[in-house]
């Protein structure tokens, strides 16, 4: 009998299934656990709705193609996040002909990580505020704060899917608070502390 | 759930009617694969025996049961049968 998938199912118990049975309701479970995370953030990063399901669509081709040779070393949502940054930076490094993020993150020195005060003044902001701070600071600081906050990839994670030292993630980390920081202060009117 | 994840939850409910519109595409593209997978999986291995046989082999044996001969029908199932009156039998 042909083995199926059912919603109670965990993320590789689902691949394994689909990987045998090729049976499509195990590939919809999936789609449906991801679908609308990876197009709120190609919508988010490449600004433009019809853009985003095309992109949308591809990175879901590239995970049904690549699934059997997905390896278990990361987290399922962390291999489909790889897929979808790289799948949107590539995009916008063609488009703009130029990296997105800045020669600043190389040769770095190795950077400590900030106080939780200043996790603490990006975390506290308003939805609503966040979203306009979001929109106006560059696409890479974007890139790396939703990846960081949102989508609560490691250190580590960051650095493999962007192809970075940890230290320069870390500095860009950094750099990308402090940009985003001043963009709200300069957004909200709020005076300098 | 910090603020960078409940944006992200206002935009997931704000297009959920796209996801589904992209999902029926996507069907689409899924089910062109399968049918693309099967026919390479079906006549690709022919066209190989095809071309074998043409440049002089010979017939490639195979293992696919519509393309074998039946059993041959041997003594046992051809021999005569019993009788159709049991009592006629036993007398």
């Amino acid at each position: 009998m042909k083995q199926t998938c059912n919603k109670d199912m965990k993320d590789i118990e689902v691949i394994h299934s689909y990987l045998e049975s090729q049976a499509s309701n195990c590939f919809s479970l999936l789609y449906n656990r991801y679908a609308t995370k990876i197009f709120s953030k190609c919508i988010s990063l490449l600004k433009d709705e019809a853009l985003a399901k095309d992109a949308t669509q591809e990175i879901f081709t590239k995970i049904f193609l690549n699934l059997s040779r997905f390896g278990e070393k990361s987290k399922f949502s962390t291999w489909v996040y790889s897929i979808t940054y790289n799948y949107c930076i590539d995009y916008i490094r063609k488009m703009k002909k130029q990296d997105i993020f800045s020669d600043e993150m190389e040769k770095v020195a190795d950077v400590a990580d900030d106080g939780p005060e200043i996790d603490e003044e990006l975390l506290q902001m308003e939805v609503r505020q966040l979203r306009e701070v979001l929109d106006e600071i560059s696409i890479g600081d974007k890139t790396i704060l939703l990846m960081k906050y949102q989508d609560e990839l490691s250190i580590k994670d960051i650095a493999e899917i962007l192809g970075k030292t940890e230290s320069a993630v870390k500095m860009q980390i950094k750099r990308a608070k402090e940009r985003a920081q001043r963009t709200k202060r300069e957004l909200f009117q709020e005076p300098f502390s | 759930m910090n603020n960078f994840q409940r944006l992200q939850q206002e935009d997931e409910e704000r297009y959920k009617p796209e996801i589904d519109r992209i999902k029926a595409d996507l069907n689409g593209s899924m089910d062109l694969f399968r049918f693309i997978g099967n026919i390479v999986e079906i006549y690709v291995p022919r066209f190989f025996d095809m071309m074998v046989v043409t440049s002089g082999g010979g017939k490639v044996k195979t293992n696919n049961p519509h393309e074998q001969l039946p059993p041959s029908t041997g003594r046992d199932e051809n021999g005569p049968k019993g009788p159709a009156d049991l009592d006629r039998g036993i007398r």
